[in-house]
């Protein structure tokens, strides 16, 4: 395939790979109690995911492996068995929590309890990773995430201030409810570092046989991709602060979000919401589940691969099928899939420095990367994201009690 | 870890509320689910979303209210206080049920009048927390 056909096809992928449930629920909670005020966390983020994935995506492209494939063989089983087990959980409740998005998104549109929906989509997504080829599974989500660009088109509807947009860039303290302002800029950094993102997309590029010749078209994906991806999850912010934040309503259930495209589509608007968070969290799904099964095939030195048959790779079906059993039982027995969702994004920022870490000590590896090793520019943006994660650590678990209630 | 814990410690020692604001902090979220329903209800009414889903939210609306409601009930804040904030959460519920019925009976025309009465549940709810110090949004 040409290099451009490449880079175009990875950009529409990381737009469709980024936006999952855990974006749409910050920003819509975002957007709706400190309409713009949290856009700079999302920008924040978004910076260091670009730096991340275009990192994780040039190790593979160089060394021919993926980063928990790396991480055992370089450092031992002993030190990675840590982060995997917390990677394991966080694999886990992100996925309860995207099987949850697609049950609501069904929900919406069939008015199906949610809980009776989790085993239809269980078995779904099951026999999406089961039954197709890491490409199709890649390009068709990818191409379908594209629905989620209606809420870029609703902000461009709505005309909002832009001077607002430009203050909400720059940080700064909340003029009330200092527990949830922190909490929500917490969960909006987890939401957009999900560490799934990274073992999948160097998972990635291993199935795509990425070699140096790709480091270019990585960097194309990681900037455009990514930057283009946070631009949807921007505009779902920008949405939320113009349609729910002067109406006074704030998000703490999907209903209260449901709504939010309808000022600019009005008859389409509650239809579009659905398809577009039942997609995103479709696409996401099957990503999380994949990226498990990745990370524990890699982990134990086992077969691993989408574009294998089954029977070559048992105990990578496995994982993704006990996997995707477990999370949908979350669901099954009436975990609120809202509440789940924005737990397990501040976990996930709490575990940051458990993926941030090893991947630093990776990346300036010379004897696996050679010339590719991290520059100081990538290495100090590392270096911000450990302690970004460190603190984020230390405050997560109090802001969780006290800003989430 | 004991640096969380201490953490943790401090702030739970500042999040310690009196019986007052806690029942204001119980109000904040039944005027969320005012301010939803009110735009459910019109956007039912103007044929931009299905019954279906107005059900489910009045539902979903109706278990915050109740919640709200129970809380007041246990409230040890002064009566003067605590009774038209009681008064006020039933009130909401009973509105919400109203949207409720409607909604089963697939009745577009009765979305607004029950609008109506939500802005006024509204009103009233920002007055009173004003009155009591909160902010009315």
């Amino acid at each position: 395939m040409k290099k451009w056909m490449q880079l175009a096809l990875g950009i529409l992928t990381g737009v469709g790979g980024f936006f999952d449930i855990g974006n749409l629920a910050t920003s819509a909670q975002a957007g709706a109690s400190f309409r713009f005020q949290l856009l700079w966390s999302l920008l924040l983020a978004t910076v260091f995911v670009i730096f991340l994935v275009e990192m994780s995506g040039r190790f593979a492209a160089v060394s021919g492996k993926a980063l928990p494939d790396a991480i055992r063989e370089r450092f031992g089983f002993t030190f990675w068995a840590g982060p995997f087990l917390i990677l394991t959980i966080i694999h886990v409740l992100v996925l309860g929590a995207e099987i949850g998005g697609i049950c609501f998104a069904l929900h919406l549109v069939s008015g199906l309890p949610v809980p009776l929906l989790a085993p239809v989509v269980g078995i779904l997504v099951w026999l999406l990773l089961w039954r197709t080829t890491f490409s199709t599974l890649e390009n068709s989500t990818s191409f379908l995430g594209f629905l989620t660009l209606a809420f870029v088109i609703a902000v461009v509807v709505h005309h909002p201030p832009l001077r607002e947009i430009g203050a909400g860039m720059v940080p700064s303290l909340p003029h009330h409810d200092p527990a949830k302002y922190w909490y929500i800029a917490v969960s909006i950094v987890g939401a957009v570092l999900a560490p799934y993102l990274f073992y999948f997309y160097s998972s990635g590029a291993v199935e795509d046989k990425w070699d140096c010749k790709y480091i270019g078209v990585n960097r194309g994906i990681s900037f455009i991709g990514m930057g283009f991806g946070s631009l949807i999850a921007m505009a779902a912010i920008v949405v939320a602060a113009v349609v729910l934040a002067p109406r006074g309503i704030q998000v703490d259930d999907y209903h209260q979000a449901a709504l939010m495209l309808t000022d600019a589509f009005p008859f389409w608007g509650f239809v579009l919401f659905a398809v577009a968070m039942g997609i995103a969290c479709l696409g996401a799904a099957v990503e999380v589940g994949l990226s498990m099964a990745y990370a524990t095939a890699q982990t134990f030195g086992w077969n691993w691969g989408e574009d294998l048959e089954p029977r070559e790779d048992a105990r990578f079906c496995l994982v993704y099928t006990v996997a995707i059993l477990i999370s949908s039982l979350i669901i099954l027995f009436g975990v609120d899939p809202f509440k789940l969702t924005l737990l397990t994004m501040v976990i996930s920022a709490a575990a940051l420095p458990f993926v941030a870490i090893p991947f630093l000590l990776l990346m300036n590896d010379r004897k696996t990367l050679g010339e590719h090793t991290n520059g100081w520019i990538s290495n100090t943006v590392t270096v911000l994201v450990v302690i970004l994660s460190g603190v984020l650590a230390l405050v997560s678990i109090p802001l969780t009690l006290i800003g989430g209630s | 870890m004991s640096a969380m814990m201490a953490l943790a410690t401090v702030i739970f020692s500042c999040q310690k509320q009196s019986p007052e604001e806690a029942l204001l902090k119980s109000a904040e979220p039944v005027a969320s689910w005012l301010a939803t329903l009110r735009m459910t209800s019109e956007k039912w009414a103007a044929n931009s979303a299905p019954s279906r889903f107005v059900r489910s939210t009045a539902q979903t609306a109706d278990d915050s209210f109740e919640q709200a409601e129970r809380d007041a009930e246990k409230s040890k804040a002064d009566p003067g206080l605590r009774e038209p904030f009681h008064r006020l959460f039933a009130d909401s519920r009973s509105a919400c049920d109203q949207l409720q019925r409607a909604a089963e009976a697939n009745d577009r025309a009765a979305a607004l009048p029950i609008a109506q009465r939500l802005i006024a549940l509204q009103g009233e709810l920002a007055a009173l927390r004003k009155a009591h110090g909160e902010p009315s949004s």
